[in-house]
């Protein structure tokens, strides 16, 4: 009952959204508009349902103590559980390894006396599982002559329950609602933690109404911008710009060096090695592929650094340039961007030549690595969008970001595995964005598996918040930047 | 139908404290409300139309807003009131050798001045030639940008910006480059712009060279509208005489 009606008070809020949503689009926009609106109204489905599905909900233990007591001609005492379902649906019921209640031939738990032969080493007289709260609980059990009693107890409440029956040599299986009148599991009891889930997930769906409401806003007005400045046709226009730039900051980057562009490559790979050799020499690591270990935090962590303390000056670099002709001003951004990306590439091959070396077998699955670069790089673009705009403002940012950057370096578990933490703070390792494209390297590459879908979508909303700010910041200070350099 | 209208264009500009400070003195100075922005008026006002064929003259002593005003109508600057409406392209050649970067060479400099001013990578490739020959920089094509003269470098900008087939050109103190020889040789090739049909707007100190060009005049004084006329010679004059009061 609570169930359905936490369905249908989750629908209800979804076609509220949607109805909301899409009466915004609708009107407004025709044609493939609909169309994109529609996908994108499906994606934030998408996501309402994912959260609603991760939210974790109300649960009990319950625990069954087997008493020993052994009933009038049975040679010996058992207690035998067949399922436990919480409607309808069954819970895993996992044996203990060892001890009294372990696991039975079918695979389900069982109880064995002290002095019967089948047990094994160990004395556990009880055993528990965590089941969600719902309407209906059942148990099922195994009833013959050489059953025992065995204490149910869920959260405060208990009962015993006799679990033998003499029916000669036979044995039947018994189903009982522990959620019957008496055990106090009843629909009353279940109701608060319930409704509060239900509310719980009524106002997740209001939240997201609401933004659903907001981002078709600020997507109508993001279209409206991108129409009204006819972004793409601009783009086009400063393709030549945008070439030429690149280029200057390639020349200017490289003059006066022998090697030349050899040192975007020579400079990581030179990193490398100074922290290999002091961490396995002087701190003797035994991770697994360290070096390839290494590498990954290295590659992500020094593309990072680069593109985003380079990126902050292009702004102010360019002064000369912005303050006489009107050109788009992240064009200076982006073309400093494209040089570190390219870096970023050549390093990349060289650390796939090292995978070789250092053993890595390569499966399919390399091919997600795409979606942590891509992902980088707009969060890279992100990051120097602000920055960028912040120095024009306040130079104390150059100083304050390479405090930050070296923060960050020690905090993104680059030389370090985070194995040895709890799991709360391994969690807050997950705060920091730069450890999660690190982290989705190592999993790729060397774990050869791909991370959750939490995972990708943890990193997305960075990317996408970073980038938000950025592009904000850009939009709003666009005309006021002149008055600063 | 005009090619650009300036209506009623003010300008507000912000002098003060934000400038040249850091983070910290920012927030100390907001804490103890010491944070000062001076705002003053670098142009009110200021009224203009142009259609094809005319040639804008805007004089005014230093500081009187003209610069401000191109960037406005350049659309590098968002006006503070008023708005401007332009038909067709724009290209400004404002303190033209400013925005080179001396560490490239000659020809790197002239393709990203090129792209700057918004032109193909084709036409820079069909017009580099005639870029260099008319600069005179035929030798000079792979020395690095710093060691050219001030001359050479001004030469340099006013070819690759004379190439523009623009709707509207906004000149700012830009016809009074390089030597004698070349200064005839520009001036010529301004008037054959002109002839095509551009808008102009020019901007200049040289009083000789607004009665020779232009066919109206736009006088400012500290950001206000003195007089626009078709009447050249009469606001030069005018203007003569104010200077010599002063």
């Amino acid at each position: 009952m609570i169930k359905t009606l936490t369905i249908i008070i989750e629908l209800l809020i979804l076609a509220l959204a949607f109805w909301l949503g899409g009466r915004l689009w609708w009107h407004r926009y025709s044609g493939i508009k609909k169309g994109v609106a529609l996908v994108l109204v499906g994606c934030a489905a998408l996501i309402a349902i994912s959260i609603g599905m991760a939210v974790p909900k109300p649960t009990r233990i319950v625990t069954f103590t087997a008493l020993n007591e052994k009933n009038e001609g049975a040679a010996e005492t058992t207690i035998y559980l067949e399922r436990l379902q919480v409607d309808g649906e069954d819970i895993d019921l996992q044996c203990p390894a060892d001890g009294q209640w372990t696991e039975r031939d079918n695979k389900k738990p069982g109880w064995f006396a002290p002095d019967d032969e089948r047990r094994t080493e160990g004395q556990t007289d009880s055993i528990s599982y965590q089941i969600a709260v719902a309407d209906k609980t059942e148990l099922t059990f195994w009833e013959n002559r050489w059953k025992g009693k065995v204490l149910v107890q869920i959260d405060n409440t208990q009962e015993v329950i006799d679990t033998c029956w003499d029916g000669g040599d036979k044995s039947r299986s018994t189903t009982i609602a522990l959620s019957r009148p008496g055990m106090a599991m009843t629909a009353q009891a279940v109701a608060i933690p319930g409704l509060c889930y239900a509310l719980s997930l009524a106002a997740m769906c209001f939240v997201l109404t609401l933004l659903l409401e907001l981002g078709s806003k600020v997507w109508a007005k993001l279209y409206g911008a991108l129409l009204q400045y006819n972004l793409f046709h601009k783009l086009a226009g400063y393709q030549f710009l945008f070439e030429e730039l690149v280029k200057r900051d390639f020349k200017k980057k490289y003059k006066r060096t022998v090697l030349g562009m050899a040192w975007s490559v020579l400079s990581p790979l030179l990193n490398l090695l100074v922290m290999r050799l002091v961490f396995t020499q002087f701190f003797g690591r035994n991770t697994a592929h360290y070096t390839t270990y290494l590498f990954c935090g290295n590659l992500v962590f020094s593309y990072f650094n680069e593109s985003t303390s380079q990126g902050m000056t292009s702004l102010v670099g360019n002064a000369g340039i912005f303050t006489k002709v009107n050109v788009p001003k992240y064009l200076f951004l982006f073309s400093k961007n494209v040089q570190t990306l390219i870096n970023f590439g050549l390093t990349l091959s060289v650390f796939f030549v090292f995978c070789v070396l250092d053993n890595i077998t390569f499966t399919w699955k390399l091919v997600c690595l795409l979606y942590p670069i891509l992902c980088l790089v707009l969060f890279n673009i992100g990051v120097g969008l602000i920055l960028s705009a912040m120095f024009v403002f306040f130079r104390d940012v150059q100083y304050l970001w390479s405090v930050f950057t070296m923060l960050l370096m020690y905090m993104s578990a680059i030389f370090y595995t985070i194995d040895g933490y709890e799991p709360m703070v391994r969690n807050l390792f997950l705060v920091n964005p730069v450890y999660l494209f690190i982290r989705y390297f190592r999993k790729i590459v060397i774990e050869a598996t791909i991370p959750t879908v939490w995972f990708h979508l943890l990193m997305l909303a960075d990317v996408v918040v970073v980038l938000a700010i950025g592009c904000w910041m850009y939009k709003k200070y666009n005309t006021k930047f002149l008055y600063y350099v | 139908m005009s090619i650009l209208e300036v209506h009623d264009v003010s300008i507000r500009y912000m002098t003060g404290d934000f400038k040249e400070i850091g983070l910290k003195e920012y927030v100390t100075r907001k804490l103890k409300g010491n944070y000062h922005v001076n705002e003053f008026w670098a142009d009110k006002n200021i009224s203009f139309t142009l259609e094809k064929g005319d040639m804008l003259g805007i004089i005014g002593a230093n500081g009187a807003g003209k610069s401000t005003l191109l960037k406005v109508v350049s659309g590098i600057m968002e006006p503070t009131g008023g708005y401007v409406k332009r038909e067709g392209n724009i290209a400004a050649l404002l303190e033209l050798a400013s925005g080179f970067d001396g560490d490239l060479t000659v020809r790197e400099n002239a393709y990203l001045r090129g792209a700057m001013l918004g032109y193909t990578r084709r036409f820079m490739d069909e017009k580099y030639d005639e870029i260099i020959d008319f600069a005179e920089l035929r030798g000079f094509q792979d020395r690095p940008f710093k060691q050219l003269s001030s001359g050479m470098k001004s030469r340099l900008a006013f070819s690759i910006a004379s190439l523009v087939v623009p709707d509207i050109l906004i000149l700012d103190e830009v016809l009074s480059v390089g030597d004698g020889a070349f200064r005839a040789k520009s001036e010529a090739k301004m008037k054959e712009i002109i002839a095509g049909g551009a808008a102009t707007i020019l901007v200049s100190h040289s009083i000789q060279q607004v009665r020779e060009l232009c066919t109206k005049v736009l006088w400012l004084d500290h950001g206000r509208q003195v007089e626009l006329t078709e009447d050249v010679q009469g606001a030069c004059e005018r203007y003569e005489q104010f200077l010599k009061k002063k």
